[in-house]
């Protein structure tokens, strides 16, 4: 356990994450172009129509992977966020700036997809549904914890505000995460994925959907890697160029 | 063979939307990593010359 312990905080030595990065992003990226080719082509092609929604529940597989994700990145941020506060790790820090862009882009995705989906089989675009409104909160949240990234440079000081304010988010990203659970009174539906199985979608569905999901998952760690390898070489280069010029 | 009868239109804007957004994250990691490549490669060069 010890030796685990010690292990796992090299990774927050730039050098150890990089040797150990470029040595794993070619094998992420071949099993997500895998994963996510065989879960959307079975998934678009090769599953019925749902008795009640028709062939618009095809868009399960678009739509489930990423607001799984949306809220998930966000805890991933809280955790790195709590890290940089307790341990300063830099790594740790640049992981939640770097995963921040990728998130919101899966929150969009998936709003832009629930309000497709939700026009039909609701009749209306958007409600101001207990999970549909804590997302939009959501969405604002990675707004601004990216504007604070993009209007201010690099610093530990920048590092405090940007982790203060994801773990204030949080709040919004847990009522996404459980909205379904406690809220009845909402359009949205239950979980689509469940422990209990009577509550699961039918395996007609689910099998697809779950590769969908670990190849979406599998995309979010590959450009992870690629952009935290990015951001530290940023940072050695800022600092290369100041030992130069003095 | 992209015909999914009454909701062709909604699963195909759907699946486009995300690829699209998808697509604007990929490509921005990629130009940022070769850009962040070639100026690693150029201070090295200049660093190299500077000796």
């Amino acid at each position: 356990m010890i030796k685990f312990r010690k292990n796992i905080w090299e990774f927050a030595n730039p050098n150890n994450f990089l040797s150990i990065a470029n040595k794993i992003i070619p094998f992420f990226l071949i099993l997500t172009i895998i994963t996510l080719s065989l879960g959307l082509v079975w998934g678009l092609f090769f599953t019925p129509e749902d008795y009640r929604q028709g062939s618009s529940v095809k868009i399960i597989f678009i739509h489930v992977p990423t607001a799984f994700l949306a809220i998930n990145i966000y805890f991933m941020m809280l955790l790195a966020s709590i890290i940089w506060l307790i341990r300063r790790h830099h790594v740790s820090l640049i992981a939640a700036k770097s995963a921040a862009l990728i998130g919101l882009i899966m929150t969009l995705s998936a709003m832009l997809t629930g309000a497709i989906w939700g026009k039909p089989i609701w009749g209306t675009y958007w409600a101001w549904d207990p999970r549909l409104t804590s997302f939009a909160i959501l969405l604002m949240f990675y707004l601004g914890y990216l504007s604070i990234w993009q209007t201010m440079k690099f610093s530990d000081k920048i590092g405090d505000l940007s982790s203060w304010l994801c773990i204030v988010g949080s709040i919004f990203a847990l009522l996404s995460r459980y909205a379904v659970f406690f809220w009845n009174q909402g359009l949205h539906q239950g979980p689509s994925l469940s422990l209990d199985k009577e509550e699961n979608i039918d395996n007609a569905f689910y099998f697809p959907l779950i590769i969908c999901i670990i190849g979406f998952v599998l995309l979010f760690l590959t450009l992870l890697l690629i952009r935290i390898k990015t951001e530290i070489q940023k940072r050695k280069i800022n600092i290369l160029l100041n030992a130069r010029d003095g | 063979m992209l015909d999914f009868g009454k909701y062709t239109f909604e699963i195909l804007i759907s699946y486009v939307g995300t690829f699209s957004l998808v697509a604007i994250v990929i490509v921005s990691t990629y130009l940022d990593a070769r850009k962040v490549k070639r100026d690693l490669k150029n201070l090295n060069i200049d660093n190299l010359n500077d000796k």
